[in-house]
């Protein structure tokens, strides 16, 4: 008779009343709400009243709050805050939520290929040869010109003869390449000319030495210039076509992305199969793919929190409740440090997304996975009323008499809350014995 | 026990509601006015208080009509003495007292 969505309220709010008391509150509530329905309430009035079952539930997480005097603001989280604000200075000094600016003629025809790789949930740009020629026949585009991203010796991105006429951007001075240029043929940006060969106007035709290789400078491109990233030292021919690079492409006027994707999908079908030609993705050159990243560090990081929440509604661990919850909030605060960390390490990166979801992700996971070890450990040690870390370690029992008088450790809180009894041999679980009022005297010179 | 002059207005117009025979929840709601999200915790804050106490409908009433017990609130001797305090305190409460008295006696 209760309308399901109101029960499915009821439920959800249950979760939060202090299990001993639950099932007598979602009893009450269930009995009130039928009685309201049986009376002839309407579905919309039904809801109405059926909405107060959170704040009337709240009251229980109120008045626990202030019975075991629970404050979130308490010393042991000032660590992860600090840390927290190293991520964030680290996003903010890195650029990660700044637009980058794209130098190139008409930039909103310009695509990205991308291949999806579920299994990471990343995105390789690094594209099969063999489909290049499949996708140059194709009706969306004016021109594809792969390229591709060498670290050694310095950072070199290896270009197709007709990379620059398809982002649409002429050099300062000199030319740009052209099939015949032999492979020491370089066009070099603002900052290494006006370094290395001190912005000398005569400087095409001239060697260069960039790392350990010298190349010859044909051209000079203008100082807004960049692509991908502004560390690029030189940019060099191709050369041969190698097994796998990425491959920006022009759109002809009045194709949009979507009808391009599908093209590029069903153009693949030739030579790949079905399942690794619909993993093949556009990506607008517009479209910065960092905030791609920030969304799944963030998202991944509230998944981890959501989790440690359902966990401790639902498992409720009596007195270890408040406990719990805090080292839910100081492994959330923990997990999305290290994501804004991993954000803006992939943000100055030169190879863009793939820095990120291949290395970073990785090392991400398994940072969290060492921090969140280390959090369980620490928080293991500390006093569930106010966190504060335990102190003063007494041992008792006997080793000889592990049976009558199993030996453990108790430890005691350093504000008098209570004392917390760890058996050494394992076979009981933690206790947390509450100190009365009567223990406070022992406590004066600390504020409860 | 709190202070007896620390009942708000509405815990107080809860009181006087139970005490005229508007036993449980949603017949509050129904006398006070008040929306469900400030009634239940005022009676949850109330019965920790001393001030109510409750009990679940006693009886073979429930299992002979099909339908769910109802939890029903009374108030008690702490919770009369609040409620004078509180109307003292509250005049306009006082006023209504006197009519929903009114409004016994009438249905009787």
């Amino acid at each position: 008779m209760i309308p399901l969505s109101c029960r499915v309220l009821v439920g959800i709010a249950s979760l939060l009343v202090p299990a001993p008391k639950r099932l007598e509150w979602r009893r009450e509530w269930q009995a009130e709400l039928w009685h309201r329905a049986a009376s002839g309430a309407s579905r919309g009035e039904l809801w109405h009243h059926a909405r107060g079952v959170f704040r009337d539930a709240a009251w229980f997480l109120e008045s626990e709050r202030k019975e075991h005097g629970f404050d979130l603001f308490r010393k042991p989280l000032r660590a992860e805050l600090i840390f927290l604000g190293l991520g964030i200075l680290a996003c903010l000094y890195s650029g990660v939520f700044r637009a980058p600016r794209l130098p190139y003629a008409d930039a909103g025809r310009l695509v990205l290929f991308e291949r999806n790789i579920a299994f990471a949930g990343a995105i390789d740009p690094r594209i099969n040869s063999r489909l290049f020629p499949v996708w140059t026949q194709g009706p969306s585009f004016s021109a594809l010109s792969p390229y591709r991203i060498l670290r050694q010796p310095e950072l070199t991105l290896h270009v197709a003869s007709n990379f620059f006429e398809v982002l649409g951007v002429k050099p300062l001075m000199g030319r740009t390449f052209r099939s015949t240029d032999p492979s020491d043929a370089a066009v070099i940006p603002y900052d290494v000319w006006r370094m290395n060969l001190h912005s000398d106007p005569q400087a095409v035709g001239r060697p260069v030495s960039i790392g350990t290789r010298v190349y010859t400078v044909i051209g000079v491109m203008p100082s807004d210039f960049w692509f991908r990233t502004k560390d690029i030292r030189v940019f060099a021919p191709l050369g041969r076509w190698i097994h796998a690079g990425s491959i920006v492409a022009r759109l002809k006027p009045g194709v949009d992305v979507a009808s391009a994707r599908n093209d590029v999908r069903v153009l693949a079908r030739k030579v790949e199969t079905r399942w690794i030609s619909d993993a093949f993705d556009l990506a607008p050159l517009l479209q910065d793919p960092r905030p791609r990243s920030v969304t799944f560090a963030l998202g991944l990081s509230a998944a981890a929190a959501l989790l440690g929440m359902l966990f401790l509604l639902f498992k409720g661990f009596g007195k270890w409740r408040y406990s719990m919850f805090m080292l839910g909030v100081r492994v959330f605060i923990v997990i999305l440090s290290l994501a804004l960390l991993g954000v803006s390490v992939s943000g100055s990166g030169p190879v863009g997304q793939l820095t990120f979801s291949l290395f970073v992700f990785w090392i991400f996971l398994m940072a969290c996975s060492g921090a969140v070890c280390l959090l369980v450990i620490d928080h293991r040690g500390r006093c569930p009323v106010c966190l504060a870390r335990l102190r003063k370690p007494v041992p008792i029992g006997s080793w000889s008499s592990q049976v009558l008088d199993q030996p453990a450790t108790e430890y005691l809180c350093p504000s008098g809350h209570g004392a917390l009894y760890i058996a050494e041999t394992g076979n009981a679980p933690d206790s947390w014995t509450v100190l009365d009022e009567s223990w406070q005297e022992f406590f004066a010179h600390h504020s409860r | 026990m709190p202070a007896l002059s620390n009942l708000s207005y509405a815990a107080a117009s809860i009181l006087l509601s139970i005490s005229n025979g508007y036993q449980y929840g949603f017949d509050i709601m129904d006398c006070t006015g008040l929306p469900s999200g400030t009634v239940y915790p005022a009676l949850r804050r109330l019965e920790d208080s001393g001030y109510l106490s409750s009990e679940w409908e006693a009886g073979a009433s429930p299992q002979v009509d099909q339908r769910p017990a109802r939890k029903y609130y009374a108030v008690t001797y702490g919770g009369e003495a609040a409620l004078e305090a509180a109307l003292r305190r509250y005049p306009l409460l006082d006023r209504a007292a006197l009519t929903l008295t009114e409004k016994k006696r009438s249905d009787l």
